[in-house]
């Protein structure tokens, strides 16, 4: 077999197949650097494997240290083992081959008098069917895991598990040593961050533009947080939308956003990443969305 | 961890006899029932007997089941990977997380 992990390419993977190591949806990475931890956490979606998630320890909040880092919500690859639909929620069982875990996903109804509704792409979670999950990890009185699902979407490309597992030992190399140019910064490697690197904020930060892994990986300056129309995004989903259930409709996004030299396109591409990243949800139909932070 | 289960390319099997493994790969031939031959992410070829019938096989897929020590392996399930999945580069994905294992493995 040819080639290595750089030289034998994951560039050629790019945004159009659906998945891959430089991709939005696929993988890849961003971090804030210390001196961001002031100003604001920005929230991350941590690639992880089953077996990181029931090894994970209580952080001092609400978060679970995995390999030494905080992490807000995590993104996993694995195959559905057990499903059971109850009134409210969706119980999964689900495995990597690393371990085995329940996940959690509530449905969520239009009103308190209406039985809550299955997406379309929810019910086709069938048994044997490899899912990409984003999710909080939730701990009971014996400290066994869970999942709280924000997303469970069925993969049709199974290439996104390749990416996955490469995403998972970049994300623990990252977390142990210290991202690549990170000395050019003047960051010590292994120096506490507010977040792991996550899969939120590599797109268009040069990645999916690499020809070469090893090459991306070197000349990326990852020490920046989401690319500026994801965060505008999210920053009007936050801001207006926390006070209500519903959230905030797609039609004021793009008012606030059109004046700041958005177009609908990069607008609603952004909803999109963000959506599959889990950064936000949509409510009661998909032109209305709030933060998973609310 | 009891519900690991190792993520193999093919020669290495007979490291693993009588431990339940994934082993992904192409699919060579069918029997139309339980035997598929199947080639593996570093080229070699292993034959899989499924304790039931399988069908509508894609080009690759996944299984797990046990390693026999005739170098077959017993398959229990069986996920479709489709006709693009590419086993080249899951193989050196596998490398890679061979040199990570412990992230993977307890």
């Amino acid at each position: 077999m040819d080639g290595g992990f750089g030289g034998g390419g994951f560039g050629d993977y790019n945004t159009s197949n659906g998945g891959g190591f430089m991709t939005g949806e696929g993988g890849g990475f961003s971090s804030q650097s210390p001196a961001d931890a002031g100003i604001k956490r920005i929230s991350t979606v941590t690639p992880v494997c089953v077996k990181q998630v029931k090894d994970a320890q209580r952080g001092d909040d609400t978060s679970f240290i995995v390999n030494g880092v905080a992490v807000d919500k995590v993104a996993l690859v694995a195959v559905i083992r057990n499903v059971q639909q109850k009134a409210t929620r969706i119980s999964y069982n689900v495995e990597d081959h690393t371990g085995l875990i329940d996940v959690m996903q509530y449905l969520s109804g239009g009103d308190d008098e209406e039985e809550p509704q299955v997406p379309e792409e929810v019910a086709q979670n069938r048994e044997g069917r490899y899912v990409r999950i984003v999710a909080s990890i939730r701990a009971g009185e014996d400290d066994s895991k869970r999942l709280n699902a924000f997303l469970i979407t069925p993969i049709d490309d199974h290439n996104e598990l390749t990416y996955h597992f490469l995403n998972v030992v970049y994300a623990n190399l990252v977390s142990s040593h210290g991202i690549l140019g990170e000395r050019k910064l003047g960051l010590q490697a292994g120096q506490p961050r507010g977040s792991q690197p996550s899969q939120a904020g590599m797109a268009g930060q040069g990645m999916g533009t690499a020809t070469n892994g090893a090459t991306a990986f070197n000349n990326t300056p990852m020490d920046t947080g989401l690319p500026r129309n994801l965060q505008a995004v999210l920053n009007v989903i936050q801001t207006e939308g926390s006070a209500s259930e519903t959230g905030v409709g797609m039609s004021t996004i793009l008012d606030r956003l059109r004046p700041q030299g958005f177009n609908e396109p990069q607008i609603r591409s952004a909803v999109e990443e963000l959506l599959n990243e889990g950064q936000v949800y949509s409510t009661v139909d998909d032109d209305h969305f709030k933060s998973t932070d609310d | 961890m009891d519900t690991f289960k190792a993520r193999l390319a093919g020669s290495d099997l007979n490291d693993h006899v009588d431990e339940t493994v994934v082993l992904v790969g192409e699919v060579l031939s069918h029997d139309g029932s339980t035997v598929v031959d199947m080639q593996a992410a570093d080229g070699s070829n292993v034959r899989v007997i499924f304790d039931a019938a399988v069908s509508d096989l894609t080009k690759c897929i996944e299984v797990t089941g046990k390693v026999n020590a005739d170098g077959t392996m017993t398959g229990w399930t069986m996920s479709n990977f489709g006709d693009n999945f590419d086993l080249k580069k899951y193989g050196e994905a596998l490398k890679v997380m061979d040199a990570h294992r412990g992230i993977f493995q307890g």
